[in-house]
């Protein structure tokens, strides 16, 4: 690919070979086919977290080009011995949209919404294409685990709820709430996980 | 509320991991993570779940065009004057965050920052200057991961349309990376590394005459 005129740009290889890190330095520099490259790369990742939690399409996209600039300017601050980059910029929407609807309104959760959303991290590999192998080992251990626990860590984890909310959202006592989300998170800790997986 | 053992460190953890303890019981829960790498290391094992659990919120197309206005929301391209010497400084920061160059430790995982990491060898990025009589025309990046990449950003002469890159090794043999259009307003060029990046010593820039452009040597 390559652009003629102001700016000359060109890649020798399908953009889609070229690594997490180095599509996040050209963004930094303000290239501007890799820094579309990048976004096209996690921008349904992005936008599937940011919607699971604002619940609303326009507010999605909203905190998902807020992640991306988020991205952009804050590019230097990426470091590689703490996750990957699709693991950075899924927590940067993340953390994004919970700030918006904290902001927005109460937070609530739509129950219809979080039903979906629980059968989807515990569908089995066989019913969904994988993300990754340890992907498929964290859903297979999700599946697993007694409703209430994986309800509890769906509304923490990706609602961001304290465990005060999550009683408050599930109508149970708190320390029921406490217990749910600890006692999931310490059955999921067998679970492997790939850390600080590079794209491909 | 007196400083916390790991027994009670230990059921927090979870919490604290998914960024959702508040209030005094996170502070306490980070200060004791800061100072037992027993407890960091249990910390970053339930933050890796965490961050592995938003790997398993379905993916979502978004709105056509997404892309184009959110580079349009971001300002690219405006790459004129301060823009480009802010970039200028935002990438060497980024070299120096991805080779691992940032010390310290930062516990916390609910408003954009990240628990604390266990220093890890990984994937790096080297880099070096490009230069031309003395002076700086661009960068050179490789990345030193699978697969391996050689990423470029020049400045070249007026009236220069197509240059070549040729990557030379610790045992002197050179090798042809490829060649690329350029402007003369900065360029970038990216392409896969056909050397490994250990062995990598120089990076040389030569128009379709073969003449030199510039060059870049990577320090040991």
């Amino acid at each position: 690919m390559s652009q003629q005129g102001k700016r000359t740009i060109g890649l020798s290889a399908q953009v889609d070979t070229v690594p997490d890190e180095t599509l996040l330095a050209g963004l930094a520099v303000g290239d501007q086919e890799i820094g579309v490259a990048f976004v096209q790369r996690f921008q349904n990742a992005v936008f599937g977290v940011a919607l699971a939690v604002v619940g609303d399409s326009g507010l999605a996209e909203d905190v998902a080009q807020r992640t991306f600039e988020h991205a952009w300017r804050h590019a230097q601050i990426y470091d590689s011995r703490r996750g990957s980059v699709r693991t950075w910029v899924t927590t940067i929407a993340r953390n994004l949209a919970i700030d918006l609807i904290r902001v927005r309104r109460p937070v609530s959760v739509d129950p219809d919404d979080l039903g979906v959303l629980v059968d989807a991290v515990r569908q089995g590999p066989e019913q969904r294409a994988p993300t990754g192998e340890a992907c498929a080992e964290l859903r297979r251990a999700i599946a697993v685990l007694p409703i209430d626990q994986v309800r509890a860590i769906v509304l923490a984890g990706i609602y961001g709820m304290a465990a005060k909310e999550v009683a408050q959202f599930e109508r149970i006592p708190l320390g029921t709430a406490k217990t749910r989300i600890r006692t999931a998170m310490g059955k999921l800790r067998g679970a492997p996980v790939m850390k600080r997986a590079n794209h491909g | 509320m007196g400083e916390l053992s790991c027994v009670e460190f230990a059921p927090r953890a979870p919490e604290l991991a998914l960024g959702v303890l508040t209030g005094t019981q996170r502070a306490h829960s980070i200060a004791h993570a800061d100072s037992c790498q027993g407890c960091r290391d249990l910390l970053r094992r339930y933050t890796d779940i965490g961050d592995e659990l938003l790997q398993l919120v379905p993916p979502v197309d978004p709105p056509a065009g997404f892309a184009q206005r959110t580079m349009f929301r971001i300002g690219l391209p405006d790459r004129q004057g301060r823009l480009r010497r802010r970039l200028a400084v935002a990438i060497t920061a980024v070299v120096i965050a991805i080779t691992g160059g940032i010390g310290g430790v930062a516990i916390g995982n609910a408003m954009h920052d990240q628990p604390a990491a266990v220093p890890q060898a990984g994937p790096a990025l080297r880099q070096a200057e490009l230069r031309a009589d003395q002076h700086k025309v661009g960068t050179v990046y490789v990345y030193t991961g699978w697969p391996s990449w050689l990423y470029m950003s020049i400045e070249v002469p007026a009236g220069t349309d197509r240059v070549s890159c040729l990557l030379r090794k610790r045992d002197g043999t050179e090798v042809t990376v490829g060649s690329f259009p350029v402007s003369g307003d900065e360029s970038y060029w990216g392409a896969p590394s056909p050397v490994d990046p250990a062995s990598l010593v120089e990076a040389r820039v030569v128009d379709p005459q073969g003449q030199p452009l510039a060059t870049a040597a990577f320090a040991d």
